[in-house]
C-alpha cells in the first residue's frame, strides 16, 4: 500500500509540521506501507525530499533537496531529470499544521484528486481553523465556550470598548493561527492596542476574549476506529508560566516537542472528566470528523467552569502520546487512521443524468424549468 | 522481588494490557533491555528477568536449557500472564525458541539469537585440535575456551557447556508463532547466516537487518522499538489481510 505523508506547508507552523512528519514516518510500518514523503515548501511547491527522515535535510535556505512532484488524479507524478514516474497513492497521511494544510484547502484538493486522507474533512477542518466560527459552532452543539469578540482591521476602538466591558486582562489571538503564534495577554488599553497590531500581522481577523486569571489547561483527543470513537485519557501540561508562548511550547530544551512536563492522566474531578470526554465525543461525532483530533479545554479554577477552547484537526505529533495508556501506540494509531480513511474512501456525490442539456440544445427556452420538474 | 528458592529475579515496568517478556543474552541481566523497555513501557507491561547465574538470580546447581524455560514459565505464572510476546537477545533466543510452543506465547522477537548449530571453521578445528592434544599429554587446558566460558564459575561452566551444545535446528519447523528476527549485519557471535537459516526454518518469520554487530539493538533503539511495535500490532490487531505484504529488508531511510 502506498502512503503519501504530506507535511510542511506555507504556515508559520511549517517546522513543527516537519517534526510531526518525521515522527509519523518513523511510526509507519515499512512492511505494510510504502512511504512517499511529500514536503510542501514555503511557496507551496511539492517535493519528494531526499533523506526525508533526517531533520538535517530540512535546515538551510533551499532545503529540502528533492525531486519536484505533483498529483494527477490519485497518482503522484515524480519528475527526476528526464525520468517520469507515476505512483498510485492509496492514502495520504496529513501532518500539515495550520494554514492551507489544516483549513480544508488541502483536504479539498485531495478529495478532488480522489485520494483518501487521514484528517477530518473539508467542513470540520474549515470550522475548527477559525476561532470565531468554531466558537459559534461549539456553542450550537451545547458546549461551554468563553465569550469572545471578533475584531477586523480598523475595528480597534470597538475592541477597546469590548475589553472595558468584559474587564481586563483580555487575551488577543489571530483567528486562524495555531500553536500560540501571535497570541498575547493585555492588561490595559495600551497593551491591547500593541497586542492587536502584533496579531494583525498574522491574520486580518482577530479574536479578543476575557482571559482567565487562574486556570488549568486540559487536552483530550479522539480518534475513530472501525466506526467507534476512542476517547483518550486527559492530559494536563504542567509547566505553565502565565502563558504558553510559541517558544515555550515547542522550542524549549533544545527544540524537543513535549519538552514541557505534563500530568498524564490528569488528576481532575470525575464529573469534569466526564463532561470533557462527552463534549469531545459529541463535537467529534456531530462534526463528522475522522482521524486524530485534539480538543483543548480550559478549567476556570475560581468558578470551576470548563470551557472548550479549541479543536486541532491535525494536532502536533498527531496526538499519538495521548492514547498510549489505552494500549494504542503511535504505530497502531497510524494503522487506525489509515484504515479508517481507506474505509470511508472519498465522498463522491451521486451522479445522475438529466436531459437538460438535450432540451437546451433543441432550443427550448425554458429547458431548466421544464426539466427540473422531471428530475 | 526474589521469589522462592529457585525462582528468577525479575522487574516489571509499565502497566499496559499486553505483556512483553524480555530475555537477555549470556552475560547480561534484566537491565540489558532498559533502552527498549523505557520506550515500550508506555503501552506494554514489560517483564525483565534475570536468568540463573545472572544479575540477582544465583545459580545453585547445573542447569539445562529446559530449566531456563521452566523458570520463565514460572515467572509468567507468578505474574498471572495469560498471553505474552517474547523479546529475546542472543542466549535468550534459545529460551525463546524453546518456550515458543507454550500456548500463552503470541509472538517472538529474536534479536541476534543463538540456537543454530555453528559451522565448523578452520579456526575452530584448530582450537579443538590443540585442546585435544593438550588433554592427551595432560597439559594445562585452563587457557582453552571462549572468553564467555573462562569468565564463569565452575557451576555455570557446566551449565554453559550444556547450553552451547544444545542445537535447536530441529525445533524451527515446529514454531508456528509469528516471528520477527532483527539482526546486525556485522554480527560475529551469531552471524547473519544463522538469521537466514532461522527465517527459512520458521514458518512466519520476517527478517530485518540493521547496521551493527551483536548488540545492534542498542545502536538503533528508536528503529528497533518501531519495528517491534509495528510487528506486534500486526500480531494483535491483524491488518495483514488488508495490506499486501512485502518482504522488506529494513535498514530504514527512504
Amino acid at each position: 500500500m502506498n502512503i503519501a505523508v504530506i507535511y510542511g506547508g506555507t504556515s508559520c507552523e511549517r517546522d513543527v509540521s516537519v517534526i510531526t512528519g518525521i515522527q509519523a514516518m518513523g511510526m509507519l510500518d515499512r512492511f505494510k506501507y510504502e512511504i512517499y514523503p511529500v514536503h510542501i515548501g514555503e511557496n507551496g511547491d511539492m517535493r519528494l525530499p531526499m533523506n526525508a527522515q533526517s531533520v538535517r535535510s530540512y535546515i538551510g535556505e533551499h532545503a529540502p533537496a528533492g525531486a519536484p512532484v505533483h498529483f494527477e488524479k490519485n497518482e503522484l507524478c515524480v519528475r527526476k531529470g528526464l525520468k517520469r514516474k507515476r505512483i498510485h497513492i492509496d492514502c495520504a497521511l496529513l501532518c500539515t499544521h495550520g494554514g492551507v494544510g489544516e483549513n480544508g484547502a488541502l483536504q479539498g484538493f485531495l478529495e478532488m484528486c480522489g485520494i483518501p486522507y487521514t484528517s477530518p474533512g473539508v467542513e470540520p477542518s474549515a470550522i475548527c481553523m477559525n476561532k470565531i466560527t468554531s466558537k459559534n459552532v461549539f456553542l450550537g452543539l451545547g458546549a461551554n465556550v468563553l465569550p469572545a469578540a471578533k475584531v477586523v482591521k480598523e475595528g480597534e476602538e470597538e475592541a477597546v470598548e469590548y475589553a472595558k466591558k468584559c474587564g481586563y486582562p483580555v487575551i488577543v489571538k489571530p483567528a486562524r493561527q495555531g500553536s500560540s503564534i501571535g497570541i498575547d495577554v493585555a492588561n490595559n488599553a495600551e497593551e491591547l492596542l500593541a497586542a492587536m497590531s502584533v496579531a494583525f500581522e498574522f491574520d486580518d481577523v482577530i479574536v479578543i476574549e476575557r482571559a482567565l486569571r487562574d486556570f488549568t489547561e486540559i487536552n483530550c483527543a479522539c480518534v475513530k476506529s472501525r466506526g467507534e470513537i476512542i476517547i483518550s485519557s486527559l492530559e494536563r501540561p504542567v509547566c505553565w508560566k502565565e502563558f504558553l508562548t510559541f517558544e515555550d511550547k515547542y522550542l524549549s530544551k533544545g527544540g524537543k516537542i513535549r519538552a514541557s512536563s505534563r500530568e498524564f492522566p490528569a488528576k481532575i474531578s470525575s464529573d469534569k472528566e466526564k463532561y470533557i470526554k462527552s463534549t469531545s465525543a459529541a463535537v467529534y461525532s456531530e462534526l463528522n470528523m475522522k482521524g486524530a483530533v485534539r480538543f483543548d479545554y480550559l478549567i476556570d479554577n475560581e468558578s470551576g467552569a470548563v470551557y472548550l477552547n479549541e479543536a486541532n484537526t491535525i494536532p502536533g505529533s498527531l496526538a499519538s502520546y495521548l492514547f498510549t495508556d489505552k494500549g494504542i501506540d503511535g504505530s497502531r494509531l497510524m494503522d487506525i487512521m489509515i484504515e479508517e480513511a481507506m474505509a470511508e474512501g472519498v465522498a463522491r456525490g451521486k451522479t445522475f443524468s438529466s436531459d437538460i442539456l438535450k432540451a437546451y440544445g433543441t432550443g427550448s427556452a425554458n429547458a431548466c424549468k421544464i426539466s427540473a420538474r422531471n428530475i | 522481588m526474589c521469589d522462592m528458592e529457585n525462582g528468577l529475579n525479575y522487574e516489571v515496568y509499565g502497566n499496559g494490557e499486553k505483556v512483553l517478556l524480555f530475555l537477555h543474552g549470556w552475560g547480561g541481566d534484566r537491565r540489558s533491555f532498559v533502552p527498549l523497555v523505557n520506550i515500550l513501557k508506555d503501552t506494554y507491561r514489560c517483564i525483565c528477568v534475570d536468568f540463573y547465574g545472572h544479575g540477582n538470580t544465583p545459580a545453585t546447581r547445573e542447569y539445562s536449557l529446559r530449566d531456563f524455560t521452566e523458570s520463565v514459565r514460572r515467572v509468567m505464572l507468578d505474574e498471572n500472564v495469560t498471553s505474552a510476546s517474547v523479546v529475546a537477545h542472543s542466549f535468550g533466543g534459545r529460551v525463546a525458541l524453546d518456550i515458543a510452543s507454550d500456548p500463552r506465547i503470541n509472538a517472538l522477537v529474536i534479536i541476534d539469537g543463538a540456537g543454530i548449530k555453528p559451522r565448523l571453521t578452520l579456526k575452530k578445528l584448530a582450537r579443538k585440535f590443540v585442546y585435544r592434544l593438550k588433554k592427551a599429554v595432560k597439559a594445562d587446558t585452563s587457557r582453552c575456551g571462549s572468553p564467555d566460558y573462562k569468565a564463569l564459575s565452575p557451576l555455570m561452566k557446566a551449565t554453559f557447556v550444556n547450553i552451547v551444545n544444545t542445537y535447536q535446528n530441529a525445533v524451527l519447523p515446529q514454531i508456528n508463532k509469528p516471528t520477527l528476527l532483527i539482526w546486525g549485519k556485522k554480527d560475529c557471535d551469531t552471524p547473519l547466516w544463522m538469521a537466514h537459516k532461522m527465517q527459512k526454518g520458521i514458518k512466519n518469520a520476517r527478517l530485518i537487518t540493521l547496521d551493527g554487530g551483536h548488540f545492534c539493538y542498542l545502536d538503533h533503539v528508536f528503529e528497533v522499538t518501531g519495528y517491534i511495535r509495528n510487528f506486534l500490532n500486526g500480531v494483535y490487531y491483524g491488518m495483514d489481510g488488508v495490506c499486501d505484504m512485502r518482504s522488506a529488508s529494513g535498514g530504514g531511510g527512504s
